[in-house]
């Protein structure tokens, strides 16, 4: 059954968790009120009193003081409705206190008492609060899924499209693309999830026509890439238009401002995938022109730039613009570069240099390849060896290295690109320091708040790192096949330019006699804006990402050619 | 162009090597490729062999850069100092602007108030204080302000690496222009007690050339640093000193006579002797020019 995203309006029926003991009793409570009161009344007057003091600590930015006793009054609470805000007061404490965490541990148990509860939707709230101060990508968006019901369309709209969006991805991660939909149709316009929800509407019509190329329906596949080249146009239109009124001065600090500059971000990234994945799309059509101008729009030294590199380089070769694909792979393998997993970028250069039959060049790269290639293949196959605890795994991509065990560069690099894991590295590290903080909180020593925090963290950590270390098991596995690929394509290049040469040598040709009748121009320079330097091996810094080449052309002219084929 | 790379800290090496203007002129297209050449060695950018058809494969930067200073407005300040200080020394500030329609060529328009225009050191002190000579007066001209006009040119560009990672861009510049200039003669030299001090005629307006040469060294979008010769050319007759000639101080009947007299000090005389041998040959003002210009 499709799931339906609440709205400010929507009022739609949904199961809901089942009731715990706090709200059997808070029932039950009135009727039996005559009955306990009279013994009761003492303490319940202290209990009150004790939160109430609690409250004045916690006003006060007496924190760990405050945590503490709302902690006891919490456990010891003979009355639901002083236990209820005890569980609230303190989760706000605790995230005060930088325990985000314990606080998210805390929420985590309002949330599962049902939307009775009095700050069920404030602790829904808080939720998004901690999922931004320790980088969760997983956890949260796991509960809020989870959790999703009617009494979330009570939540203040801002923070209701926030979920939404958030439901959304995580319904998208787990294949559940109609139900994502729904989440996302929810996303008014308005809102500053909307940029990121259109984006993802976009990528789940590319998959709408990834799917219908592979059954054939060809007329199917270009309606979806054209309404997804509309949706990314859309959102990189909505970027742009956006972009001046979340500009904040670098010197503004304080919440809004803070506020402002994670929108501003947010609106960038949005902007920089959306330009990505429309040139994916227009290199989808076989519109390869397009798609190197829209990689080309992506900023140099951005997140995406690398993969636009790469990319780009494909797309202009497809556009038979050799030099251009050279280019962009120049910088792809410059020095300051360096440690980046991109086996495959060798190939396709090795395939230019072999379709303009300069084999020496292909060679040289496919050494290159060879060199790197057996390096990182040799230190995958060696830690996906069975009997590695999933702990190791973790320690290779935080650390590169465990015990014996060692990863080089390049596979750590690819590993610490990868947005999931960098959620599970992102809340262990946040989790440490929650582990230091628990430890220095000199008040709280011997206490069982102390111990049922740490006990939390700890677990949770557990949780994290073997969850990460299954994700970073994964991810070697799918580069060691990558290479295992890379390896066959090797193979068949080395094995087309033997037999090229060979033919080339039986047929008489003489190539340095054809190279030596073409010349090496510069290439076309644009009139405005646009300074030419002649490159000789030398990388600076300001030139990265501008690299053009030129290249002769040493295959036998084909017929009713010139002979001058030299190529820009 | 000619485009010129410097890296510090190689500079020195790479400037003996690269940067000798001649050399660099005769390079003026550096970028046509140059087939042949007949020895075997390695391409340093594929690593393979390159064979006797020459390289086969070239690289290229075709860099999209933003504008430095192509349809921008400059203001600089300048300081001026004196370099040619024989006989006079000055030091002033001044202000210039520059709208540069390209990258290669801007109007400019500036002027520069000396703050300090006297005889030099050695005029005042030996010449005059001990061997009780003087300069034509033409050598003693002195600068009290200029206003000019004219055009630059940027022919060549580079840029520098700073630490291999800090990437400054800059231009050598040429520029000339035509003005005018508020000139004076020094009549007296400072007592040695202090207790009168120097004393001046005017010698009036007149129009003077500009030439300069420099280096402009761009800070990023917004601010650049210029380091520049400045020649300033004027014609050095002296034929009157504050409106008057020779003849009319002469004449005791005339204002003139009582034009050179301030208080207990009478320096007719001294303007009698400057204006007695007029030279007509032309002054060269050379100074070094420091500027911090604003681009905008």
């Amino acid at each position: 059954m499709a799931a339906r995203a609440m709205t400010a309006e929507a009022n739609i029926m949904r199961h809901s968790p089942a009731m715990n003991l706090r709200r059997l009793t808070g029932r039950v409570l009135p009727a039996a009120f005559v009955a306990v009161a009279l013994t009761t009344l003492p303490v319940r007057a202290q209990e009150s009193r004790v939160l109430d003091e609690a409250v004045a600590a916690y006003n006060e930015g007496r924190y760990a003081e405050a945590a503490l006793a709302f902690f006891n009054v919490a456990e010891n609470a003979g009355v639901p409705r002083l236990a209820y805000q005890a569980e609230y007061y303190l989760a706000l404490s605790l995230y005060e206190l930088g325990l985000h965490h314990s606080a998210l541990y805390y929420d985590s148990l309002i949330i599962d008492q049902g939307p009775n509860h009095p700050f069920y939707k404030d602790a829904v709230k808080n939720l998004l609060a901690v999922m931004e101060a320790v980088g969760d990508r997983n956890l949260v968006p796991n509960l809020l899924d989870r959790e999703y019901n009617e009494a979330f369309a009570e939540l203040p709209l801002d923070v209701l499209n926030r979920v939404n969006f958030i439901v959304a991805l995580w319904q998208h991660y787990q294949r559940r693309p109609e139900d994502a939909r729904a989440f996302l149709d929810a996303l008014p316009r308005d809102s500053s999830s909307f940029h990121r929800g259109r984006y993802l509407r976009g990528v789940q019509m590319v998959q709408i026509a990834q799917q219908a190329l592979s059954e054939g329906a060809e007329k199917e596949a270009e309606g979806a890439y054209e309404a997804a080249a509309d949706v990314f146009n859309e959102v990189i239109r909505l970027v742009d238009a956006s972009a001046a009124k979340t500009k904040v001065p670098r010197k503004k600090k304080g919440k809004e401002a803070e506020a402002l500059r994670r929108q501003a971000e947010e609106l960038t990234e949005s902007g920089h995938l959306a330009t990505l994945a429309l040139a994916r799309v227009r290199y989808g059509q076989g519109r390869f022109e397009e798609a190197v101008a829209l990689y080309e729009r992506i900023p140099r030294f951005s997140k995406h730039w690398r993969d636009a590199l790469f990319e780009g380089a494909y797309a202009a070769f497809r556009a038979d613009d050799p030099g251009r694909a050279l280019g962009l792979l120049q910088t792809l393998h410059a020095p300051v570069a360096k440690d980046q997993f991109v086996p495959e970028s060798y190939l396709l250069k090795a395939l230019i240099y072999f379709s303009y039959c300069l084999y020496d060049e292909a060679k040289a790269t496919l050494a290159e390849l060879d060199r790197l290639h057996d390096e990182s293949y040799e230190a995958i196959s060696e830690v996906l060896e069975p009997g590695r605890a999933l702990d190791v795994y973790f320690a290779l991509m935080t650390e590169g290295k465990s015990g014996e065990d060692r990863i080089p560069a390049a596979v750590r690099n690819e590993l610490l690109r990868d947005d999931a894991l960098r959620g599970y590295r992102s809340y262990v590290a946040a989790l440490a320091k929650e582990e230091k903080k628990l430890a220095s909180q000199a008040k709280w020593k011997g206490t069982l708040l102390s111990q049922v925090l740490s006990e939390a963290v700890a677990q949770q950590r557990n949780v994290l790192v073997q969850s990460a270390g299954r994700g970073v098991q994964r991810a070697l596995k799918l580069m060691h096949f990558h290479l295992e690929d890379v390896k066959g394509q090797y193979e068949l290049v080395k094995y087309e330019i033997a037999r090229n040469e060979k033919n080339l040598l039986e047929r008489g040709h003489d190539r340095e006699e054809t190279l030596r009748a073409q010349s090496l121009g510069r290439p076309a320079v644009p009139e405005k804006r646009a300074e030419y330097w002649s490159f000789d091996g030398e990388y600076w810094p300001d030139e990265l990402g501008y690299y053009r080449f030129t290249l002769k052309n040493a295959c036998p002219a084909q017929e009713g050619d010139d002979g001058s084929q030299a190529a820009r | 162009m000619t485009r010129i790379h410097f890296d510090f800290p190689e500079a020195v090496a790479r400037q003996v090597a690269r940067a000798l203007v001649p050399a660099l002129l005769l390079c003026a297209a550096p970028a046509l490729a140059q087939d042949g050449g007949g020895s075997t060695r390695t391409d340093p950018v594929t690593g393979a062999a390159v064979g006797d058809s020459g390289p086969r494969i070239r690289a290229h930067t075709v860099a999209q850069t933003p504008s430095r200073a192509a349809s921008r407005h400059e203001l600089s300040l300048t300081v001026p100092v004196q370099v040619n200080s024989r006989f006079t020394h000055h030091l002033g500030t001044g202000l210039d602007y520059a709208y540069h329609l390209s990258e290669t060529f801007a109007v400019t328009a500036g002027g520069t108030w000396y703050a300090r225009g006297v005889l030099s050191g050695f005029t005042e002190g030996e010449l005059q204080g001990k061997a009780r000579q003087q300069p034509f007066a033409a050598d003693m001209m002195l600068l009290q302000w200029d206003a000019r006009a004219g055009v630059e040119l940027t022919p060549i560009y580079g840029k520098m690496s700073l630490f291999s990672s800090r990437v400054l861009h800059f231009g050598f510049f040429v520029g000339s222009g035509l003005g005018v200039a508020q000139t004076r003669v020094q009549l007296r030299t400072p007592d040695p007690g202090g207790a009168h001090g120097r004393t001046f005629g005017d010698t009036g307006l007149r129009p003077v050339g500009v030439l300069n040469a420099g280096m402009r060294v761009f800070l990023g979008q917004m601010a650049a640093l210029k380091l520049e010769v400045r020649d300033v050319v004027y014609s050095d007759a002296v034929h009157q000193i504050n409106g008057c000639t020779r003849t009319q101080i002469e004449d005791p009947t005339s204002s003139c006579a009582q034009s050179f007299v301030q208080g207990d000090r009478n320096d007719t005389s001294l303007a009698l002797d400057l204006l007695k041998d007029p030279s007509s040959s032309v002054l060269h003002n050379l100074s070094f020019v420091g500027s911090f210009s604003v681009l905008f």
